[in-house]
């Protein structure tokens, strides 16, 4: 589905990533894990035009899309929720699910779009008219996910949705994550800083230093010694 | 002579109204741009003048003259987006810099009206000066009544536009979070220039009615300026209602306390309502305190 090769980026002149390989594929969750300003997050940033790509492609479903621009790419089904403020906070949670939902033109299938987010997250539903800065940390993600869920996608970008939250709610948002995957048939990318959580919820993992990925696995590579070590260790 | 309450109020509610379109379209344009455009107070001037041109010099009908008045707004905001604040933005200039640019452009529009129209002050004449009406013992004119009629439905419909239409909506989103607003495929510049084309249609509004009840005069826009921004402040930046408020406020603030000290203080009074505010409660009447999340 998403194939990032060979990519450095970064912001103006400072090159964060060095030559990165990644890859997604149909109905899988991958997650980004690494010590802070390893480039998780521009990774993210990169596949969503946020960056200064000076090598390498990013192809989705076969299509380059390395020049698009943001509207294209949601065009194409890429959504991405970043980091710190999620929301429209003085918008309310009808209007912020509006604006995901702003480009279908039908009536009865926006409605039917929303019931069907009202069924993933039903606490959405009985707050509508409340504005998004009063809900609290959990249901602030649930509201930007849901947001990102109307634009209907066939990739998330998501970067790390679990800050802030306590290990019960972040257990609670990879349960959900799992479940919208299977359910709505959408790949995830995930920036995620625990790095056992990741590991253990992700079909696979990449492990980002210095801007570099220096290994890929499937779960098994929570066995691996420098995992171990350095990531479970409590080092980071 | 006893404290006149009803016309101070009467008074109030007359400026309060004028105050208070400019300080929605000022705080329009700042929140989806974040900058203080001062000019704004230009365009309301120019408007002023663009009325006494159409109607009083070019004698075009009343109706026609309004709305090339408010169209021609529009398009001095649009254009001093374009030329000056988005260029300016695209280089990552700092707000120090937008202001000064913004204090340029007022100089500039006021100094050009005087170039064109001299510094002798112009009368519209739309209506001869009529007695006025006793409304619970203030005296009102009709065309002041008129004016604080067609200020308060602008505002309500202005309120509502805001809140119930998608366009409304997606400026809201704008001032609220730019980079998620592109994120989620809105396009900030474009919201942001259209921001600049409503504000100033309703500066151009502003400034015809101010040219219908006062005399016009080339530096009457910074004045002006000055109270729809202690307007927007006191009642809270970011709040069409709290806008308006403050407007009304600085209105009453200004007649009330000028029954007590000479007419020369009027300014002065805005000034301290504002300090007043800027140091007690710095996020206006309306203003809500947000608890960030990051």
């Amino acid at each position: 589905m998403l194939t990032i090769q060979n990519l450095s980026a970064g912001y103006g002149e400072l090159e964060i990533l060095h030559n990165v390989n990644v890859k997604v594929n149909d109905d899988e969750i991958v997650a980004l894990i690494g010590p802070n300003g390893a480039g998780k997050s521009t990774i993210l940033k990169s596949i969503f035009a946020l960056t200064t790509i000076t090598h390498g492609t990013i192809t989705f479903n076969a299509e380059e899309i390395t020049q698009c621009k943001t509207h294209q790419l949601l065009e194409r089904g890429i959504s991405y929720v970043p980091q710190g403020r999620i929301n429209f906070g003085d918008l309310t949670i009808s209007e912020n699910l509006a604006i995901g939902g702003k480009d279908i033109v039908e009536k009865q299938e926006y409605s039917e779009r929303l019931a069907h987010i009202f069924t993933l997250f039903p606490v959405l539903k009985t707050k509508l008219s409340h504005t998004a800065f009063s809900l609290s940390g959990g249901e602030q993600q649930m509201l930007a996910l849901a947001r990102a869920l109307m634009q209907k996608p066939k990739l998330l970008l998501l970067d790390e949705p679990t800050l802030g939250l306590s290990p019960k709610l972040q257990k609670e948002l990879f349960t959900l994550l799992q479940h919208i995957r299977n359910l709505e048939h959408v790949s995830i990318l995930i920036v995620e800083q625990n790095a056992k959580k990741a590991i253990e919820s992700a079909d696979r993992t990449y492990l980002l230093e210095n801007g570099s990925i220096i290994m890929e696995g499937g779960k098994e590579i929570i066995e691996n010694p420098k995992i171990q070590q350095v990531y479970l260790g409590g080092s980071y | 002579m006893s404290f006149p309450i009803a016309q101070l109020l009467a008074n109030s509610l007359i400026i309060g109204s004028i105050y208070a379109l400019v300080a929605v379209g000022f705080s329009l344009i700042y929140s989806t741009n974040r900058f203080v455009h001062l000019a704004h107070g230009a365009t309301v001037v120019a408007a002023g003048y663009a009325l006494y041109s159409t109607f009083t010099l070019l004698h075009l009908p009343f109706i026609l003259a309004c709305i090339l008045t408010i169209a021609l707004s529009s398009v001095i905001g649009f254009l001093m987006f374009k030329a000056i604040y988005e260029p300016l933005q695209k280089r990552k200039s700092s707000t120090v810099i937008m202001l000064i640019a913004s204090i340029g452009l007022l100089t500039l529009i006021e100094n050009l009206i005087l170039l064109f129209f001299g510094a002798d002050v112009k009368t519209i004449g739309l209506l001869e000066v009529r007695q006025g009406i006793n409304i619970a013992g203030a005296i009102i004119t009709p065309l002041q009544i008129v004016l604080v009629l067609t200020s308060l439905t602008l505002l309500t419909v202005f309120y509502l536009f805001m809140k119930k239409t998608t366009l409304g909506r997606n400026l809201r989103a704008v001032a609220d979070h730019k980079e998620l607003a592109s994120i989620m495929g809105l396009n900030p510049t474009r919201l942001m220039a259209i921001s600049f084309i409503i504000g100033s249609a309703l500066a151009g509004i502003a400034g015809i009615l101010i040219a219908l009840e006062q005399n016009l005069d080339p530096s009457m826009g910074t004045d002006l300026m000055i109270k729809g921004f202690s307007g927007a402040i006191v009642g809270g930046i970011y709040s069409v209602p709290g806008s308006i408020l403050g407007s009304y406020l600085v209105g009453t603030a200004e007649n009330v306390g000028t029954w007590f000290l000479p007419s020369g203080y009027k300014n002065a009074i805005t000034f301290t309502l504002l300090f007043l505010f800027l140091l007690l409660r710095p996020k206006g009447i309306f203003g809500v305190d947000k608890g960030v999340r990051e």
